[in-house]
């Protein structure tokens, strides 16, 4: 078995992982909890965010030949990967809204105050609702952004866009998150793009990575 | 500027930086459309909290992910495309030869069929 560097570039090792096994596995490690935390988001269901993340993985693995290092780091070539496949999964008709995840991912800490979580667990399933009424080239930025961390060259990369863009997109997103905030109530939580959104209303109580 | 501002402030803080009132503050002539957006950016990174996936799922894909690599076949390198085996040049010099022969053959025949009807027809 091949020893690989644990400082060294993703770039390198899928280099290596043309011929090398081992060294996909270290991709693969290295990146699944981040492609699967991403397609969750996108569809909001734990078994469609496994199928997703899995045919992600296949699919980098027989097309890495056609990988190339200059053309995008290899983080933003997987994003991209799961960005088709989710777009794909949203344009398939026959897919439908996923249903939002048992409550008992919630946040149920005793030792916390219950009105407290209640109205915690209240404001975030606004929040993700109000996510969920926006296109889905926003929602797509948002996850990248705030659950991924990437920086905006890394979500130009994935999106196809430049710098410039992303930042200009970030903004109109959160201008808009903030009017459907504000339009609260007056909508009946149904999702306003017909492919259906992935933000799952109720989330998972998981500890930020750190 | 408003743009700039925004993701500047999301980039800091996910690096540990001011929160948002001080970031807001700094900025004082931004103040009014600002702070909202600040505070929503914050908002909103609270509630989108990465998700893991479970650990079996993950130690299961990566077994058949590895299985699957293994039995891949190698793509053919350039070097590998060259130890192939090639025909031989001269073969390929003779075999165009009595290509070109053939073609300029049948265009004789042809033009030749032609004036022989032509002059019958005169």
């Amino acid at each position: 078995m091949t020893a690989f560097s644990p400082s060294m570039p993703d770039e390198v090792l899928a280099e290596l992982a043309k011929t090398d096994a081992e060294a996909f596995g270290v991709l693969y490690d290295r990146h699944v909890k981040r492609i699967y935390s991403y397609v969750y988001y996108r569809v909001g269901d734990v078994q469609e965010a496994e199928d997703l993340t899995e045919k992600t993985f296949f699919q980098a693995m027989s097309h890495l030949s056609a990988y190339e290092v200059r053309s995008a780091p290899f983080s933003a070539w997987l994003f991209r990967i799961a960005h088709n496949l989710v777009a794909n999964w949203h344009r398939d008709g026959t897919r439908r809204r996923p249903v939002p995840l048992d409550e008992s991912l919630e946040i149920h800490d005793p030792e916390r105050d219950p009105e407290g979580v209640a109205l915690w667990n209240e404001q975030r399933a606004e929040l993700r609702e109000a996510i969920a009424r926006l296109p889905v080239e926003r929602q797509h930025l948002l996850v990248l952004k705030f659950v991924e961390e990437l920086p905006n060259a890394g979500i130009a990369r994935a999106m196809g866009r430049t710098e410039g863009a992303i930042k200009a997109l970030l903004h109109r997103t959160m201008v808009a998150l903030k009017a459907e905030l504000e339009k609260g109530g007056k909508r009946n939580g149904q999702a306003k793009s017909a492919g259906g959104t992935g933000i799952p209303v109720r989330g998972p109580d998981v500890r930020r990575r750190s | 500027m408003l743009a700039e501002l925004v993701s500047q402030y999301v980039d800091q803080m996910f690096a540990g930086g001011r929160d948002a009132a001080t970031y807001v503050a700094v900025f004082a002539g931004y103040q009014a459309d600002l702070a909202p957006l600040v505070a929503l950016a914050t908002r909103v990174r609270a509630s989108l909290t990465p998700v893991e996936p479970r650990a079996e799922f993950r130690e299961e894909l990566r077994t058949r992910l590895l299985v699957a690599a293994r039995a891949r076949k190698p793509a053919p390198s350039h070097d590998s495309l060259r130890l192939l085996p090639q025909p031989r040049r001269e073969v390929l010099i003779g075999a165009a030869a009595v290509g070109s022969l053939v073609s300029a053959a049948a265009i004789f025949a042809v033009v030749r069929s032609r004036s022989h009807t032509a002059k019958r027809a005169a």
